[in-house]
């Protein structure tokens, strides 16, 4: 330690001071007046850096840094001197208010049971206005893209999500707050919204998670690309290429998605056997369905699409509820597409398929 | 640089260390973010001193309740600039450069959080934790005895711990 000589006058009364401190303590004089100064000049410095906390003209850090205090030192000496904590109430209020603000947003649409969910990345303030999912220029831009593969179809403009929940699907974002530009949302909203996203994975069941956009898979499932990008908890996910891909890239994905969707039709739990086919069936074109199996189709009479053992026929469907007593629905698709299909005695399985049309296999 | 968590300057710590309370700030937030200069101030000044709660820091770490960070050279870049500009210390500065792509950081010192305002970062007060921890599950009971504890260490004033009361029911 380098030192330096100083010299100075004191009064004398000031000098009997020092040297009956200097008798007390054992000292000589001038180690006494070097450890009175030492701990006057502690004193002065803590006293200063509580003052500048205090007015805030220094932060605990800088204060602490400029007077060599450490900063358990100073809050201890800010604690003594009675400081309180700087938050005031109607500040509290509202940075409160801020952290802690529930802006209007998109409710969750779970998908029906065997359904797709589809998983944006945060509502746009647009299609929060609106009251439905995908309403900005990307969002529009993905419901025709979705019709195009066969995951929407006859939607209402403006509406499209009814028709895409009408199928037995689902919609839900990795971050509920509405944002302009998902740039603004904080690495902790994503991370609390994979959590959140998780949690409604597992109670929805769906059978794909269809991510619109990369960041939401990214967060569940880590480096992820274009297609089917991963499961979580067996649940197969897909990423759908980006607004801005290529064409052919986008076309390359979409007909991953078409396989990818063919591979995780209903899982034989979700299906449900028909009547086995007779004689009788197969003389009339008709299949049989019990209860159970009648829910993959509309609850009234009319003509459906039906998928029978991969060929995609239209049918005439009538669920026979009344008016005395349900009977098994009865689904028409002709005796010749019904022969040349199935044969006597076969029960087909009744699921869920592409785009919600029901599938007999 | 994508960071997970929220930043946490020394201040803090210190509060959580002197009330034992990291185990209770795990269910409030992911991670405490701690920059070089904050680990400095909190754990190494403190140990050095003998400041015997600054143990529980290191206790945190190791329980990954807090998580050290090293800053690359763009946020080591803001940070001497926010500490040249507007008069922070070290760590608060770098808290607030990780706060920076976070959006926000838990700052305690009235100084330093008028500058996160000012540069669109959102300060969160330590007092706010047990809001932070009942939005994801705490139980109210806990969450309050967990705002008496911090605001008798941090000398909160009384209105202020009444409206962090209220904010706490209503989050419930």
């Amino acid at each position: 330690m380098s030192t330096q000589q100083i010299n100075i006058r004191v009064d004398t009364n000031l000098a009997a001071a020092l040297d009956r401190v200097a008798r007390k303590e054992s000292l000589d004089r001038a180690t006494a007046i070097r450890r009175l100064l030492e701990r006057s000049v502690k004193v002065w410095e803590v006293e200063h850096a509580v003052l500048d906390v205090m007015r805030g003209d220094e932060s605990v850090g800088r204060a602490a840094e400029e007077s060599g205090l450490s900063n358990w030192e100073l809050l201890d000496a800010v604690r003594v001197a009675g400081v309180s904590h700087p938050l005031g109430a109607d500040d509290a209020r509202q940075r409160l208010a801020r952290v802690t603000a529930r802006d209007p947003t998109l409710p969750d649409r779970p998908p029906a049971a065997g359904g797709i969910l589809l998983v944006g990345i945060n509502p746009a303030p647009v299609s929060v206005a609106a009251g439905h999912y995908y309403q900005g220029r990307l969002g529009r831009r993905l419901w025709r893209r979705l019709e195009r593969v066969g995951l929407l179809r006859n939607p209402m403009p403006g509406a499209e999500d009814d028709a895409f929940v009408a199928s037995g699907n689902g919609l839900t974002d990795l971050v509920k707050r509405p944002t302009t530009t998902a740039d603004l949302l904080t690495s902790l909203e994503l991370r609390e919204g994979a959590e959140s996203l998780r949690e409604k994975i597992r109670n929805w069941n769906p059978r794909l998670v269809l991510f619109a956009f990369k960041a939401p898979a990214a967060q569940l499932l880590g480096d992820v690309s274009p297609g089917l990008c991963g499961t979580f908890d067996d649940t197969p996910a897909f990423l759908l290429s980006g607004p801005y891909a290529a064409k052919e890239e986008t076309a390359r994905v979409d007909a991953e998605l078409l396989a990818a969707l063919g591979d995780v039709a209903d899982t034989p739990a979700n299906a449900e056997p028909t009547q086995p086919v007779t004689t009788n069936d197969l003389s009339r074109g008709e299949i049989r369905l019990p209860r159970p199996a009648k829910r993959f189709f509309p609850p009234t009479k009319g003509q459906v699409e039906v998928v029978l053992r991969g060929h995609r026929v239209v049918a005439a469907y009538d669920p026979r509820v009344g008016p005395d007593q349900e009977r098994s629905g009865v689904v028409r698709v002709g005796k010749n597409e019904l022969a040349d299909r199935v044969s006597k005695g076969a029960t087909l399985m009744v699921s869920r398929g592409l785009g919600g049309v029901p599938q007999l296999d | 640089m994508n960071w997970e968590g929220i930043p946490a300057d020394a201040t803090c710590l210190i509060y959580l260390a002197r009330i034992d309370g990291f185990d209770r700030a795990a269910s409030c937030v992911d991670s405490l973010l701690v920059s070089p200069a904050v680990w400095r101030e909190a754990v190494v000044d403190g140990a050095r001193l003998g400041y015997t709660d600054a143990e529980r820091i290191k206790q945190a770490e190791t329980a990954g309740i807090v998580t050290r960070l090293d800053l690359d050279a763009a946020a080591e870049k803001r940070a001497a600039n926010l500490s040249a500009t507007w008069r922070l210390g070290h760590g608060e500065s770098e808290t607030l450069a990780i706060g920076i792509d976070i959006g926000q950081a838990i700052i305690d010192d009235g100084r330093a959080s008028r500058v996160a305002t000012t540069i669109s970062v959102e300060p969160v007060s330590t007092l706010f934790l047990p809001i932070l921890g009942v939005g994801r599950g705490m139980q109210l009971a806990v969450a309050a005895d967990l705002l008496r504890e911090l605001a008798i260490v941090a000398s909160a004033k009384a209105e202020t711990v009444f409206v962090v009361e209220e904010f706490l029911r209503r989050t419930k």
